[in-house]
């Protein structure tokens, strides 16, 4: 009959009226409930039994000659606030009760049908654990997502003092191979000039890597939301872009570009990462076209930016977006393999989702939604 | 002309005596390896009591001891050395140390360049503007 508990419920009971506390506890044993009672009827003792007795459930009458049940509630909610409380009584009223029950009072059981209070206990006693199952999760879900919260901050603040301090002896490195190529490039022979200039380019693509590590590393720690026309990032992103799209011959196109709430560099970055993919990835012998649009749908925007390019297989799907994960050897296409990861990112952190369709050999259309963001 | 530069890392300051080494214009180059050791320079105290006053101060950020801020700032506030323009060499391009390296009024704020060549030029724009364009107090 204790389903909720692995040991007898105890009771605490505040009555002064032997009768009804004979009452009381014939019909707890009749419905069969399995308990240790204490009972009590004066302010002193009801305060210590809640400190000592620990009880799982309280019931109380109403109308005490020392105290009333509202107080004795107000003492139980300061010392035992998770435990249940019923008041049992014959002379509450109904209006009375509902501004109990609103207060926070459980239940209330009227003496005339003392019956139901092994019902009304059992509800309690469930309703509480769950009450107290359902507080342990949300506790343990806070502390996941603080510690969550915690680790990635130490792994970005790791991430930039790492890209930092690599670039130092990076530099040493890069500038003293220039260093000794041009002041003995004449009393070195081929050869040596050839492991020179291998050397320096690669300490030159690692200073890349480590920039491009810093800018992933920095795309969380700076936010900022402001009111962006998203046509004017398009532009601005094209006007960075231009070396490469007069060299190529471009085509790009936007229409329907809305006004949002977003992190306007990043938004900035977003476009002009996906714009410089679809332009560098182009197929050999034709100019890329390239059109950008916009939905709006009831909670989000959502972005497409189609390109007539090589293409992406399918089997890449994930890859794409992975940190410094390249699908090209360098000598094909330059490149870190760092845009998309941090498109990704940003979308992410804009509540959104980046994916990709793609026929290969004919082109790829990326597509992203973006949320409202709350200041 | 006399410059200080404020560097701990010995191949910086090498490669910035190559660099200055091939210019036209004759350059006196100081090197302080610390902040501490860049004040006891400009204050000619201890062993610096002989030191050149220099013409401009070449700092690095990331120093042991007093960091480059710090000096900049003690220069800043003192009414002789404020006068001695001071470029912040440094590799941060963090907009943190931008900002308060102009409010602690250093003159320029330039990024070190990646590889020799590159930071050659740097060193040669440096002495083009300052010496050249740029008229000094005392000279």
């Amino acid at each position: 009959m204790n389903p909720e508990l692995n040991h007898p419920v105890k009771i605490l009971i505040l009555e002064h009226d032997p009768d009804d506390i004979a009452l009381l506890q014939y019909e707890l044993k009749k419905g069969g409930l399995q308990y240790s009672s204490v009972v009590v009827q004066e302010r002193g003792t009801y305060e210590q039994a809640l400190r000592d007795f620990k009880p799982d459930i309280v019931l109380s009458d109403y109308a005490l000659p020392d105290f009333d049940g509202a107080a004795a509630f107000y003492i139980k909610k300061e010392m035992a606030p998770d435990t249940p409380f019923i008041i049992v009584s014959g002379t509450i009223g109904e209006e009375n009760a509902v501004d109990l029950i609103k207060a926070g009072v459980t239940d209330y059981v009227l003496k005339d049908k003392l019956f139901t209070v092994v019902t009304k206990v059992g509800r309690a006693l469930k309703e509480s654990q769950e009450f107290r199952e359902k507080k342990d999760q949300e506790e343990r879900l806070g502390n996941y997502a603080r510690e969550l919260e915690r680790s990635n901050r130490e792994l970005e603040e790791f991430a930039y003092i790492a890209s930092h301090d690599l670039q130092e002896p990076l530099r040493m490195v890069g500038s003293f191979l220039q260093l000794l190529q041009r002041k003995y490039q004449d009393k070195l022979d081929e050869v040596a000039n050839e492991y020179i200039h291998y050397a320096v380019d690669g300490a030159a693509r690692m200073k890349r890597l480590i920039g491009d590590l810093l800018n992933y590393s920095r795309t969380n720690r700076e936010w900022v939301i402001e009111h962006i026309d998203l046509g004017d990032i398009i532009r601005e992103a094209l006007k960075n872009l231009t070396t490469s799209i007069n060299e190529s011959g471009a085509m790009i196109s936007f229409e329907n570009m809305p006004v949002l709430e977003a992190d306007p560099a990043q938004m900035l970055q977003l476009f002009q990462n996906l714009i410089a993919n679809a332009i560098k990835f182009r197929k050999d012998g034709r100019s890329p076209i390239i059109k950008i649009g916009a939905v709006k749908y009831d909670t989000h925007w959502l972005f497409s930016v189609e390109d007539n390019g090589i293409g992406i297989e399918q089997q890449y799907s994930e890859k794409v977006f992975v940190i410094f994960k390249k699908l090209h050897n360098k000598v094909r296409f330059e490149g870190t393999g760092i845009g998309l990861a941090i498109a990704k990112k940003i979308v992410e952190k804009h509540g959104g989702n980046i994916w990709f369709e793609s026929v290969p050999g004919e082109g790829t259309t990326f597509y992203f939604t973006l949320y409202p963001i709350n200041k | 002309m006399t410059i200080l530069l404020v560097e701990d890392n010995p191949g910086d300051v090498l490669l910035a005596r190559v660099a200055f080494g091939k210019r036209k214009f004759a350059v006196d180059l100081q090197v302080a390896m610390d902040g501490e050791e860049a004040l006891e320079f400009l204050y000619k105290k201890g062993r610096f009591t002989d030191a050149p006053t220099p013409d401009l101060i070449l700092l690095d950020l990331n120093l042991p001891t007093k960091s480059g801020s710090e000096v900049l700032a003690d220069l800043k506030n003192d009414e002789e050395l404020k006068v001695i323009p001071v470029i912040v060499l440094t590799t941060s391009q963090a907009e943190k140390d931008i900002i308060q390296c102009y409010k602690l009024h250093a003159n320029c704020f330039v990024n070190k360049p990646f590889g020799f060549e590159s930071f050659d030029k740097v060193v040669a724009y440096i002495e083009d503007f300052w010496f050249d364009v740029v008229r000094l107090p005392g000279n």
